[in-house]
Formats: C-alpha cells, sequence, structure tokens
C-alpha cells in the first residue's frame, strides 16, 4: 500500500475512532483500526517509514483523546519497532502473523492503557477483546489491499 | 539501540505537561479534527421519520425548559429579595459560551468528548461544561479551535460535591462506566435514594450548585467502614450530547 494513502487512512481512521459511538453488545468497547492499520506499516515498510507512520497514528491518537499525550505513541512505536526487528523471521503474507502484528499493536496499547487508567477484571476483557478485534482487522486490511492491488493491475 | 534509548527516554518525560507535548499535541489534533468532523457526513444522512421524531422532541424539550425558567425566574427574585434583606451581594450570571460535541475519547480507557470551540473562544483548561440537565466534566486540553472535555464519568474527574437535602459533602468519582460514586460522605448522614446531588463549589473549577445525579444506593466503604459511599445515576445523558455550555469564569 501507498506511504501517503497509508498516511491518509491513519489519519481517516482516528477520525473514525473517535465518532464512532460504542458497542453495547461489547460492553461499551469503541472499535479501534488504527492498531490494523499500523500493523500493514510495520510489516510491509522500511523500519524508519513503519515507526513513523506508528508514531503519527499514535500520536493523533492521543490528540483526540483524554489520556496523556504519548501513550499511545510510545506503544504503537515500541511493538512497531519489535515487529520491524523481527521480520527477517517473519513472513508478512501469512494470515496468522498479521493477525499476530495487529493483536500485538493493540495489546501493547490496551496494557499502557489500563495501566495508566487502572487494572481489573473489566480492562483485561477490555484488553482481549480490543487485541482479537484487531488481530482480524489486520488481516482483512491485508486482503483488502492485496484486492486492490490486484485489480489495479487487471484495470 | 539509537530508537530503543529514544523511546525509552520517551517513556521517562511521558505525559508531562512540557511545551513540546503541547506543540505537539496542538499539530496532531489540528490534522486529525478535519477528520473527526468528517463524521458529520454520516449522521446527516437521516429519514424524514427520524427528523420528524427529533423535531416532537425538541418540542417537548423546549416547553419543558419554559416552564423551568418560569419556575427559575421566580426563585431567582425570590432569591434576590432574600439577599438584599440578609445584605448579600448578589451573583452575576456567570459568562458561557454553547459548543457543539464534534467527536468522543479515541481510546477506550478515557471518557472524553472534543468541542469545536477552543482558546480562539476564550476557552481555557479547567473550565466547568454543562448542559440543561447538569453537570458534564472540565476542560482538560484546549487548542486554537478545539478543547476536549473529561466526562465525569472518568475516573480522572473528581468533583466535590453535596448532598441537596442534608448538605453533605463529599467527592463525586467516575468508574469508567455509567455510574459515579460520592465518597467520604459523613458516617453519621442521612441518605436517602434519589436525594440530589449537586457540585459544592470548592476546588475553584465547578460553581456551586450544578446537578451532578441522584443517589441510587448507600452503604459504608467496604475497606475503611469509616464513612459512606453512595452510587450516583448521573443527571446528564452522556451517550446524547451533542450541544453543551462552557462556563468561561
Amino acid at each position: 500500500m501507498n506511504a501517503a494513502a497509508l498516511t491518509m487512512l491513519i489519519l481517516l481512521a482516528a477520525g473514525v475512532q473517535a465518532r464512532l459511538p460504542a458497542v453495547p453488545v461489547l460492553g461499551g468497547l469503541r472499535l479501534e483500526f488504527l492498531p490494523a492499520l499500523v500493523a500493514v506499516a510495520a510489516l510491509t515498510y522500511r523500519p524508519g517509514a513503519a515507526m513513523g507512520l506508528a508514531l503519527l497514528a499514535g500520536l493523533t491518537q492521543d490528540a483526540l483523546s483524554a489520556g496523556p499525550f504519548g501513550v499511545t505513541g510510545l506503544a504503537y512505536a515500541t511493538v512497531a519497532f519489535g515487529i520491524t526487528a523481527m521480520r527477517d523471521v517473519m513472513d508478512p503474507d501469512l494470515p496468522w502473523m498479521q493477525m499476530a502484528a495487529g493483536g500485538a499493536l493493540a495489546g501493547g496499547v490496551a496494557v499502557l492503557g489500563a495501566g495508566v487508567a487502572g487494572f481489573s477484571a473489566t480492562a483485561l476483557l477490555k484488553i482481549l477483546a480490543l487485541g482479537w478485534w484487531s488481530a482480524l482487522l489486520t488481516v482483512v486490511v491485508f486482503y483488502a489491499g492485496d484486492f486492490c492491488r490486484q485489480w489495479m493491475r487487471d484495470a | 539501540m539509537i530508537a530503543g534509548l529514544l523511546l525509552a527516554g520517551w517513556a521517562l518525560v511521558l505525559g508531562q505537561p512540557t511545551l513540546v507535548s503541547a506543540r505537539l499535541r496542538a499539530l496532531c489534533a489540528r490534522l486529525g479534527t478535519p477528520f473527526v468532523k468528517l463524521g458529520d457526513l454520516i449522521p446527516a444522512v437521516r429519514s424524514r421519520h427520524e427528523l420528524a421524531r427529533a423535531n416532537d422532541r425538541f418540542r417537548a424539550e423546549n416547553e419543558r425548559l419554559r416552564q423551568q425558567l418560569q419556575a427559575f425566574t421566580e426563585t431567582g427574585r425570590e432569591n434576590l429579595r432574600l439577599r438584599e434583606l440578609l445584605n448579600l451581594a448578589a451573583s452575576r450570571p456567570r459568562k458561557t459560551i454553547a459548543a457543539r460535541v464534534i467527536g468522543r475519547d479515541a481510546g477506550n480507557w478515557w471518557q472524553s468528548l472534543q468541542l469545536d470551540r477552543g482558546w480562539n473562544d476564550g476557552v481555557t483548561e479547567n473550565m466547568a461544561v454543562l448542559n440543561a440537565d447538569g453537570l458534564i466534566g472540565r476542560t482538560v486540553a484546549v487548542t486554537r479551535g478545539e478543547s476536549r472535555v473529561l466526562l465525569v464519568l472518568d475516573p480522572g474527574c473528581k468533583v466535590s460535591a453535596l448532598l441537596q437535602d442534608s448538605r453533605e459533602p463529599g467527592i463525586v468519582t467516575g468508574g469508567g462506566n455509567a455510574r459515579l460514586t460520592m465518597s467520604y460522605i459523613n458516617r453519621a448522614a442521612q441518605i436517602h435514594p434519589g436525594e440530589a446531588v449537586v457540585t459544592s463549589g470548592f476546588g475553584g473549577v465547578f460553581p456551586k450548585g450544578i446537578l451532578v445525579g441522584h443517589v441510587e444506593r448507600a452503604g459504608l466503604n467496604p475497606e475503611t467502614g469509616m464513612s459512606f459511599d453512595a452510587t450516583i445515576t448521573p443527571a446528564v445523558d452522556f451517550r446524547r450530547l451533542e450541544e453543551v455550555l462552557v462556563i468561561l469564569e
């Protein structure tokens, strides 16, 4: 996926995250889209670009949140740093690798967020739910990216 | 290794109110806010039926507020007379500004709103935000054209409050869910369900007399047993906030 397109998608995802209501059936959880996009960057871009996009995503989310500024940016940058460092042994085309990356990013943010807001049984369930949601969404984003690339090639 | 050291350094100064973080936050908010406002396109696509229902709801609310205003006007006149009698200085009406809610918290760990007013409009940090129903929260981060409000539902927002009938003081805190807890209430206090809870005016942020909610139930603090804790139902419906008032002074 083109870096400029991914940057716009990240900003759009942050805006949508801040605008959509919480989902009552998921215990009032707000759906997060940024971890999946950061996972795409971490698995496919050079380390510098991946961390830059991770920082942009995290700091934008922090600017649209009441949490300490930099928490999400730190989490995304740290996990993205780890993913890019392990890229030699990770095959980004494998769905479970994509799920692991998305889940790790969402989980890292959620753990830091819970650490600031306070750990509890509800927080643990939230961390798990957010990790699973991002893991699944990452695979969907990769699939959509491949589909669009194929469609443009055929066109 | 350099990146790791930078990250470690960043972790040490995380959340500190530095000039760099304030400027960076303002820049990121300016980047993200236009995309938040794009969400206006989604609710704009409504059926006529929904609009008619909303219209009826607003008419009924308008009528209720008119009647309330009439009652308050009468109470205000009586208050003035009594103050003159006691030779107290009359309180000035508060200076307020209306703001539109343009976004909520982008994360899952805090409860906040984004408003379309910033320091260009006279809004600064630690200003009380409310609506016709009651207290909503306080401003925590302000940039040129937008501001962030920490809701009373958030555990980080603590409000000094009074039980309206018994005038017993306490501290109201959010639990991150839809209920509030009023703590440190005197053990000898008489608390009854449905009793209103209002701001006490202590602390310098929330003016006195703003409705916070109503008591649902009360019991001794399970950890210390030295004071009462009361569960409060908030007066405001936080799911349906669209316009709010910010108290500028």
